[in-house]
């Protein structure tokens, strides 16, 4: 079960999550995106110290990027992201070359991972 | 030699290929024996029996291909696991390789009758089940040939709740073959209104695979009634042609049912990518462009590595050559080596240094070729060491033995010839483990032995030989037996006082064998003598050592080669000799004063060591006599050293074995003969049975001493 705190800095809030980002804290983090991304302009992921993470849990960072978009508001992942996140992203098919929606010129959250 | 026309050459190309699966075949088949449940066994046979039958019916030969398809539709079976493998199974398989084999043998023959005799029994194993699901042979999709899937998986929204993770099935596809995934997010909604335990994504998969359709669905089995999936091949038997490498990214969208024509009509004519204008016109979403991208890229992987195993079987490591090309090709070494040696005399001759550096120049490149041609010649005996396994499965069943057949060292290479001249001797010596020595399993068990036998072939290499051994675990050679047994047959008289070791030779009498009964195995007494004929033939030697209870083991000590040897060159007088280089050790001199000293006998003091010596000046009756000072040849035979004087010795010798003609094949102590560089004729010394005549003679000369010596003491 993953450890999920919200570090506020100056100009964003940074959502770090510790261990399994797996279904079991899907909820949590759900909770955890929602809030952030309603008090802040700028989300920051910082998955550093994640030791697996599951296909709801990608879902759910697709869907909050998707969220920041139609806010206007901007979501970004730590770059020190573990090998596991680019894993599961390759195993679950979630890789892209290509942005999510043609209109949207703010790319793809997976792009590039 | 007759023409072959282009037909011919194609099937005999078959025949030679079907004769080499059908020995792969019986091979597996006597494997799988021993291991049914071995999948990799039972897929070597499959294809073994696919490729007979397939290739049969491009050739011609369509019995073959008939009588195999049926053969090969049961081995499905048992490869799909449907139909078990079982002794009968086994049996008959091996009857219907041995019938395959006489179709080729005998295609104008009539084999109807006995191929039903093979296949009704056949068919019967089949269970009813797996009769009625169908063999499915060649369907598409069928287990065996690479086929590419697009794969449709939507997957039900609840399936996280059911325990089930998706990437879990997705590793499962890639186990399979090379896949490609590309996940659909689409679908996925904003965080508000989103579920965490719901599963949002689709996939599209592209997977290549041989393991069939079937494998791909199994994949799915729990989900199925909860998902929406597509399965559909892309190209049909996997293989892509330059029409699917080529596939344009439209006409893949079309395909897929992304875009219509007229969709793509009114976007072409602009000198842009067509996936970019797609997207841009809203056509099409990017995912859609990007999963036809991937099905694009999947493609050209897959035909880049088909590209790359078609080169490679294109441009085989190895290639058939008839083997009438490769004696003439050692003939012709042979030939070649001679002039060398002629050219290296006569540079020697006229010491011109122009015409020496050539000498030597090609007297390393035939060194080369020599050894080139040589090791092209030399086989692993591996082929003709399972043929046995058949042999001893099929006679301890005839006889009712138990007996496993073990080998060790089938890497051993010899020459060619020594292998093929080599089986008859070995099935004899074979046949008479399984018949003679390994006891029937109730007289193994009284005797605390356990009921099944053993039958242990090794080959190994010993210098420039290779030491063959039959080892059995049988009741072991009877000395007072094959004593009384020679005795009745006056190969010796009751007084002859024999060592063990030539008690055990006897057997190799002709007519010799204290068989009580005779079977149709062996026991008519024409074996043994066949046997060491054959390896004297291959100048080669028979050793018997053996432990009554115990068991027999029969080493055959073989030369590497019977075409070009090492030799030490020797003159006596005006003869020249050759020695095998292998065998000979050192070379010592004799004076003549130290010959007198020895009172008469052949024997000389080698660095303390007493060393028996043969006087070969003598031994040929060469008139004259030798020199002040002569050279012993010192030579290893069979553990002894034994000396050969001659005269004086010239030196290495590459030496080219001439046969010697019919008239002097039956003189004793020469194997043969070889041309030196001025064309002189020199002997090739058979030293093993030189050093039998002289023990033999020394054995006479013994015996007739001491009956003077008693004559004697009974007229004092």
């Amino acid at each position: 079960m993953a450890e999920i705190e919200i570090v506020k800095e100056k100009d964003a809030d940074v959502v770090v999550i510790r261990g399994e980002m797996t279904i079991e804290c899907a909820g949590a983090l759900r909770d955890a995106l929602l809030r952030s991304l309603g008090g802040s302009e700028r989300v920051i992921l910082d998955l550093g110290k994640v030791t697996a993470v599951d296909l709801s849990c990608l879902q759910l960072l697709c869907s909050a990027h998707r969220t920041s978009l139609s806010s206007a508001k901007a979501i970004a992942l730590k770059q020190d992201y573990p090998g596991i996140l680019k894993e599961a992203v390759r195993e679950n098919g979630y890789s892209r070359c290509l942005d999510c929606r043609s209109d949207s010129g703010q790319g793809c959250f997976w792009k590039g991972i | 030699m007759r023409d072959m026309s282009s037909a011919d050459k194609h099937k005999e190309t078959y025949r030679e290929e079907a004769y080499e699966l059908l020995a792969d075949l019986e091979v597996a088949l006597l494997e799988l024996e021993k291991s049914p449940d071995n999948g990799e066994l039972i897929g070597r046979a499959f294809r073994d029996l696919h490729t007979i039958k397939g290739s049969g019916a491009m050739f011609g030969f369509e019995g073959i291909a008939a009588f195999t398809h049926e053969v090969e539709t049961v081995f499905d079976l048992v490869r799909d696991g449907r139909m078990p493998v079982t002794k009968d199974l086994i049996d008959l398989t091996l009857s219907a390789r041995d019938h395959i084999r006489n179709l080729l043998d005998l295609p104008e023959t009539d084999h109807n009758a006995a191929g039903g005799e093979i296949l009704t029994p056949l068919r019967k194993l089949v269970p009813r089940d797996a009769e009625e699901t169908g063999t499915g042979d060649s369907a598409s999709g069928h287990a065996g040939d690479n086929m590419t899937y697009r794969i449709q998986f939507r997957p039900g929204p609840d399936i996280f709740k059911k325990g089930i993770n998706p990437s879990l099935l997705l590793n499962e596809l890639r186990t399979l073959g090379p896949c490609r995934a590309l996940a659909y997010t689409d679908s996925i909604p904003k965080l508000n209104s989103i579920d965490p335990e719901t599963c949002y994504t689709y996939w599209d998969i592209m997977l290549t695979t041989d393991k069939g359709i079937n494998a791909v669905k199994d994949v799915f089995i729990f989900v199925e009634e909860d998902c929406k999936l597509i399965i559909e091949e892309i190209c049909d038997a996997g293989k892509f042609g330059e029409k699917f490498a080529d596939k344009k990214v439209g006409e893949i969208l079309i395909e897929r049912g992304f875009v219509t024509q007229g969709d793509l009509a009114s976007v072409l004519g602009q000198q842009r990518r067509i996936g970019e204008m797609l997207i841009e016109t809203n056509m099409v979403s990017p995912r859609k462009v990007e999963a036809a991208l991937a099905e694009q890229q999947h493609i050209r992987e897959i035909r880049q590595k088909e590209q790359q195993n078609d080169h490679q079987a294109d441009t085989p490591s190895s290639i058939r050559v008839a083997s009438g090309k490769l004696d003439s090709l050692v003939n012709l070494v042979g030939e070649m080596v001679t002039v060398q040696a002629r050219l290296s005399r006569l540079s020697a001759f006229k010491n011109d240094p122009v015409l020496l550096s050539v000498a030597e120049e090609v007297e390393r490149l035939t060194g080369e070729l020599r050894d080139q041609t040589m090791s092209i010649r030399m086989l692993p005996i591996g082929t003709t060491f399972s043929k046995f396994k058949r042999l001893v499965r099929d006679l301890s069943k005839e006889l009712g033995k138990e007996i496993e057949l073990t080998t060790e060292g089938a890497e051993t290479e010899l020459d060619k010839t020594v292998i093929e001249k080599l089986n008859d001797p070995m099935v004899h010596l074979i046949r008479n483990c399984i018949d003679h020595a390994i006891e029937p399993p109730d007289i193994r068990s009284a005797v605390g032995k356990p009921a099944q036998g053993m039958v242990h072939l090794s080959a190994r290499h010993s210098g420039a030989y290779v030491l063959i051994e039959i080892i059995d675990d049988g009741a072991g050679l009877d000395a007072d037996a094959i004593r009384a047994k020679a005795i009745e047959k006056g190969l010796i008289t009751p007084d002859d006082e024999l060592t063990e070791k030539e008690i055990y030779s006897l057997i190799l009498a002709p007519g010799f064998s204290t068989a009580k009964t005779v079977t149709n195995v062996s026991g008519r007494g024409v074996g043994m003598d066949v046997v060491k004929r054959a390896i004297d033939n291959l100048r080669g030697s028979i050793g018997i050592s053996s432990q009554k209870g115990i068991g027999t083991t029969i080493t055959l000590k073989l030369p590497l080669t019977l075409a070009i040897i090492e030799g030490l060159l020797v003159n006596i007088g005006k003869e020249y000799f050759v020695l095998p280089l292998a065998v000979v050790e050192e070379c010592v001199e004799l004076a003549r004063q130290d010959a007198a000293n020895a009172h008469g006998r052949h024997l000389a003091n080698v660095r303390g060591q007493i060393v028996p010596y043969i006087r070969l000046r003598e031994q040929f009756i060469i008139q004259g006599e030798g020199p002040e000072i002569e050279q012993i040849v010192i030579a290893g035979v069979e553990g002894h050293r034994v000396g050969f004087v001659v005269d004086s010795v010239v030196g290495e010798h590459q030496t080219v074995i001439k046969t010697l003609g019919r008239i002097y094949k039956d003189i004793d102590g020469i194997s043969g003969a070889t041309i030196l560089g001025d064309g002189t004729v020199a002997l090739i010394l058979d030293i093993q049975r030189l050093t039998e005549i002289a023990e033999h003679e020394e054995m006479k000369a013994q015996a007739g001493s001491k009956k003077l010596q008693s004559l004697k003491e009974g007229d004092n």
